[in-house]
């Protein structure tokens, strides 16, 4: 510890290896706030087709007039859609992040 | 102190009837005016002077026009490029509404479920009629992918009835939830400021804290609304593309 150098090399090397953990382990806020976003996101795509299914089959029973028998079986419908909605939604968000991935890293 | 919800109000600025529906001419429809005031206004200052090397204005316009170009193709493929003016028009009128809403005492025109859905319901419709016309009855394929066994048609059938129906509904809602929560939560932090500051004594200066965070919270909806507008024509050249492309 004699080289007055090394603990100004010490620091140095300190604030690169925050530097370096920083681009690996993204901020928890950010994280947190991210997680937010594609919850809603894909929360709605759940919730919308289940709302639409229920919808149509409200419609089809004051149309036809078989309530509830409608109302059940397009509630379930519509659950299943929305299941497809999400699966969809999940799918395009991997393509993306997989592009975005391809695109920082083209070699792995 | 005034409601968050007050900056949403609709006043009528020249009333105005025709034919027994009322069209009154109001604030929302005074903002439009004024996001499309500005967008064409930021479009004659990029080209007002073309230049092989351009300027500040003309490389912003041309960036833009880049970015929806690549986004276009990268979702609908060579067929999309007769979109591109839809689809730069609709990321144009979009983002510069979400941030001219940003500025305080202002409107946010998509903040209301009757404009973000008029465009989702606009886009599904083209969506369906550009389908029936590229590839006439070949577009109900989109609810019966050849191949699939007949018995499960009945099953298939009408759960790709309603996914694809509850589209124009997550289209439209996430960016209406999305401007609306956030011009609440600013709304909510910056009536803290106001009655922290008016206890007077030591909380007065804890009114510091809701500023500090209305700050951040400013530097998060100016994300937002950017995102949300790039989500939305995002999602529009995705459904565009299930119509122009088939998907099989």
């Amino acid at each position: 510890m004699s080289d007055p150098a090394a603990p100004d090399d010490l620091t140095r090397l300190g604030a690169r290896l925050d530097e370096a953990k920083a681009r690996l382990v993204p901020d928890p806020k950010r994280v947190a706030a991210a997680a937010l976003g594609s919850g809603f996101r894909l929360g709605l795509e759940l919730v919308s087709g289940v709302l639409v299914g229920a919808f149509v089959g409200w419609w089809l029973d004051r149309w036809l007039h078989t309530s509830p028998a409608m109302l059940l079986v397009c509630f379930f419908l519509g659950l299943a859609a929305g299941f497809l909605n999400l699966m969809r939604a999940v799918k395009r968000e991997q393509a993306a992040v997989d592009a975005r991935k391809l695109s920082e890293h083209p070699q792995g | 102190m005034a409601s968050p919800l007050e900056q949403f109000q609709i006043h009528k600025m020249v009333p105005l009837e025709i034919a027994g529906h009322d069209v009154s001419f109001t604030n929302s429809a005074a903002f439009m005016v004024l996001i499309l005031g500005t967008i064409v206004l930021f479009l004659i200052a990029g080209a007002r002077k073309p230049a092989l090397v351009p300027g500040r204005w003309q490389s912003a316009v041309e960036e833009l026009h880049e970015f929806i170009t690549g986004m276009v193709q990268e979702n609908m493929g060579p067929k999309g490029r007769a979109f591109v003016p839809f689809i730069f028009a609709l990321f144009l009128f979009i983002l510069v509404s979400n941030l001219i809403g940003l500025f305080p005492y202002s409107f946010t025109v998509t903040s209301h479920l009757a404009v973000t859905f008029a465009f989702a319901a606009f886009i599904f419709i083209m969506c369906i009629v550009i389908g029936f016309a590229r590839h006439g009855l070949h577009f109900l394929e989109l609810f019966y992918p050849p191949g699939t066994p007949i018995y499960l048609a009945p099953l298939i059938v009408p759960i790709e009835l309603i996914s694809y129906l509850s589209r124009p509904l997550t289209h439209s809602i996430r960016l209406f939830a999305n401007m609306t929560a956030g011009h609440i939560l600013l709304e909510v932090f910056a009536g803290f400021i106001i009655s922290l500051g008016l206890a007077g004594g030591a909380l007065s200066v804890l009114g510091i804290l809701p500023l500090l965070m209305n700050v951040a919270l400013y530097a998060l909806e100016l994300l937002v609304a950017v995102v949300q507008a790039y989500v939305f024509t995002l999602l529009t050249c995705v459904y565009l593309n299930d119509s122009i492309n088939l998907p099989h």
